[in-house]
């Protein structure tokens, strides 16, 4: 799979549909944390002790340009795919996006259902009134 | 007039006392009633009262009873003018006069007929009374008071109640009789008279045992020495009381404090001085305030500075003192699960944002901003965003450790796995930070995949063409590369030439000089090499990465347009920071050829319009 191609058409859409590009840079730095936590969780279940141990030294070593850093995250994501690091990465960066993009339709209609006064759909937002979460969120808007 | 005359007046009337059942009722003074139904039944009865006929009731006729006269039997059984009456309980005028069936005079009175009433009445006599007796509200009242104030007083009792009343007179002698004639305590103990002895002068004893009690007491003192003897012990015991209730206290405080260390494991984490400290949302919050009142703090400032410079006369430059870069507080680790959480409470409020910027200006109002956020909300919080990525390694190690059966070796095994995961989780998040910060300049996808920049990322590139792109410059810097973009209008716009263009104060020497602004001192250079794919519009060959790219390119832009430090005037500090973090944002999206003046446009601040104006654009 081509997965710039991929990962463009999706940035397209996500600009397409309301994504500036502030917006947009916010959410890629959202889902490379994820894809690092996602890959730091699978070192903790397949790395053996002596990879852990080395890739815990390495990280720890100080950082002062951007070329350190991308040194620290190349590490880990090929200690914990190996090969199919880079496959790996692009596929959950790719799936982030898609779902960002699907989530983001789906607010819209609801949204756009519930200003039409859709029932279903008063009740739904209804129902988060009082929700911290959904507090949380109008907060970081 | 006797009773019976009377009685017989009132028939012959119609003057009947009462009408019961149809009939009319008479009553003679004496207490007689009669009930007559027709004129039949009130000429027999004016007869019979008269002496001069039978009662007859319905078929059966009654013999006429002659009045009793003094010699009759009865009237003598029962004593005549003088009667004897009962002496003795349950002794009746019956039982005296009639136990005698010589007496029973009107044992000839026979069997009488009455009517279907009085017959219905008779019958049921004993259950009415019975039902009067259970309606009798006021004497079961009467008794329930009387039982519960007078609790075995009796009718005959010597005190109290109406006999009391009656013989108060009686029971006041009776009481005087009883009432002591010695004092009390003669009674209590006997008398001296009692026991032969010299009477005993009780108000010298009653002087003495005051006295003895007051021994000490000093009038002019407020208390005796008993006295202040117990108020000083009742102050010490006061004291101690007190002291064992808070020693009490603080062992229940002590007991609930430790109560979550009982377990080893528990306490032994709490005292790890590498624990993840729990993320305190108003630290964050704390630190991006902080950030921006000082920006609004130094902007105010400049601008007094600006004003001063234009109107004051006296002005003088202050020196400028070397600026200390702010200390941002260190964020304290959070474990994954709360990053997690703010992802997605972050990815929620992106969507929100985009929900919201559609929707005509939703932002205006709480209620339909709070509405947005819920939608944003019901979508994406705790959906399928990216679940499947919660962490689960280290928990897992967590239960191993924690389990019974696992052996010390390998619990060892397993506390230096987490601590390695737990280091590496927290350099990474380190990294995250000071990626997304200012010191890098850039975002942390920057540092990840190429695919992500457009396949530009810094990670998984690998020399493509060493010897850059086709009519790229490799040495191009600022205001090279920009030679062959137009010259914008405008009142005093210059050709654009390097050789005419005097420079700028915001971008200049291979720097950003924008104080107040994070951009200050920024890298602005070229591209530190041309091997990676784009070359100069590749930001991987920037040595500071995007950040870098933005300023040099917004250099090279402002050179092009021959945008001098006297246009740069009409752009405040927020102007020119904000110019700047357009340019980055773009290059990060993919863009590596921001124009300046679409830039401006979309800024849209007072600022960005008279520069505008300014180069007639």
């Amino acid at each position: 799979m081509d997965y710039t191609t991929e990962i463009e058409n999706i940035k397209n859409e996500l600009k397409a549909i309301g994504f500036d590009d502030s917006k947009l840079n916010q959410l890629m730095d959202l889902a490379t944390e994820e894809i690092l936590q996602a890959a730091i969780e699978e070192l903790g279940e397949k790395a053996d002790d002596a990879t852990l141990e080395m890739v815990a030294q390495e990280v720890d070593k100080p950082v002062t340009t951007a070329e350190e850093a991308t040194a620290r995250m190349s590490l880990i994501f090929e200690k914990a795919y190996g090969p199919e690091a880079e496959n790996k990465k692009n596929e959950m960066f790719l799936d982030y996006l898609k779902q960002t993009l699907e989530a983001t339709k789906s607010a819209k209609d609801l949204y756009n259902r519930y200003q039409t006064g859709d029932p279903s759909a008063v009740a739904t937002i209804k129902a988060q009134e009082g929700n911290p979460d959904a507090q949380q969120v109008a907060d970081m808007m | 007039m006797s009773d019976n005359q009377d009685l017989v007046n009132n028939i012959k009337d119609g003057n009947n006392f009462n009408q019961e059942n149809k009939a009319e009722v008479y009553q003679a003074d004496n207490g007689m009633k009669i009930n007559i139904m027709d004129q039949e039944g009130a000429n027999l009865a004016t007869e019979a009262l008269r002496g001069q006929g039978s009662i007859t009731r319905g078929p059966n006729t009654v013999p006429q009873q002659p009045p009793h006269g003094e010699d009759n039997p009865k009237y003598k059984s029962m004593g005549g003018d003088r009667p004897s009456l009962p002496t003795a309980p349950g002794e009746s005028f019956n039982d005296k006069d009639y136990r005698n069936p010589d007496n029973r005079n009107n044992s000839n009175l026979g069997p009488t007929e009455v009517s279907s009433t009085m017959s219905a009445s008779l019958g049921n006599m004993d259950v009415r009374s019975k039902e009067l007796r259970e309606e009798d509200s006021h004497k079961t009242e009467r008794d329930n008071y009387n039982n519960k104030y007078n609790p075995g007083m009796t009718n005959t009792s010597k005190f109290g109640g109406s006999d009391a009343l009656a013989r108060q007179d009686e029971l006041k002698k009776e009481l005087t009789k009883e009432t002591p004639t010695k004092p009390f305590f003669d009674l209590e103990f006997g008398s001296d008279e009692d026991d032969g002895k010299k009477p005993r002068d009780l108000h010298q004893e009653a002087l003495d045992s005051n006295a003895k009690a007051n021994e000490g007491f000093d009038p002019k003192s407020k208390l005796s020495n008993t006295g202040r003897s117990f108020f000083e012990n009742e102050d010490v015991h006061g004291e101690n009381a007190k002291l064992r209730e808070d020693i009490e206290d603080l062992r229940m405080q002590i007991a609930e404090l430790t109560k979550k260390f009982d377990d080893p494991n528990a306490l032994q984490d709490a005292l790890d001085p590498n624990r993840p400290r729990p993320l305190n949302p108003l630290e964050e919050v704390q630190t991006t305030l902080l950030k921006e009142e000082d920006e609004r703090q130094r902007k105010f400032a400049q601008d007094v500075e600006n004003e001063r410079k234009l109107h004051d006369p006296l002005y003088q430059a202050v020196p400028v003192t070397p600026e200390v870069p702010p200390v941002t507080p260190e964020v304290p680790p959070t474990t994954p699960e709360q990053d997690k959480k703010l992802r997605d409470f972050k990815t929620a409020a992106l969507i929100a944002g985009v929900v919201a910027g559609g929707a005509a200006g939703i932002l205006g109002g709480a209620a339909v901003g709070g509405a947005v956020a819920a939608t944003a909300g019901v979508i994406s919080i705790g959906g399928r965003i990216t679940n499947h990525f919660l962490g689960r390694s280290l928990t897992r190690i967590e239960a191993q450790i924690k389990n019974p059966e696992t052996d010390s070796e390998t619990k060892a095994n397993l506390e230096r796995r987490k601590t390695n995961l737990q280091k590496i989780q927290n350099v990474v998040q380190h990294i995250t930070k000071f990626a997304t910060g200012a010191a890098l300049g850039a975002g942390i996808s920057t540092f990840i995949s190429n695919v992500a920049m457009g396949g530009h990322g810094l990670v998984w590139n690998r020399p493509e063409v060493p010897g850059g792109l086709p009519g790229v410059n490799p040495e191009a810097g600022i205001g090279k590369a920009g030679l062959e973009k137009p010259v914008g209008g405008g009142e005093t716009p210059l050709p654009a030439s390097p050789e005419t263009y005097p420079g700028n104060s915001f971008i200049h020497d291979g720097r950003v000089d924008l104080p107040g602004s994070a951009w200050d001192g920024n890298w602005a250079n070229g591209p530190a090499q041309d091997t990676l794919a784009g070359g100069a519009e590749n930001f991987a060959n920037y040595a500071g990465g995007p950040s870098e790219m933005a300023a040099s390119q917004l250099g090279q832009d402002l050179a092009s347009n021959n945008i001098t430090d006297q246009l740069l005037t009409n752009l405040t500090t927020y102007d020119k920071h904000r110019l700047l973090t357009q340019y980055w944002d773009a290059i990060r999206a993919g863009n590596a050829n921001p124009e300046l003046i679409e830039t401006l446009k979309n800024m849209n601040t007072e600022g960005a319009q008279k520069l505008l104006a300014a180069i007639g654009k």
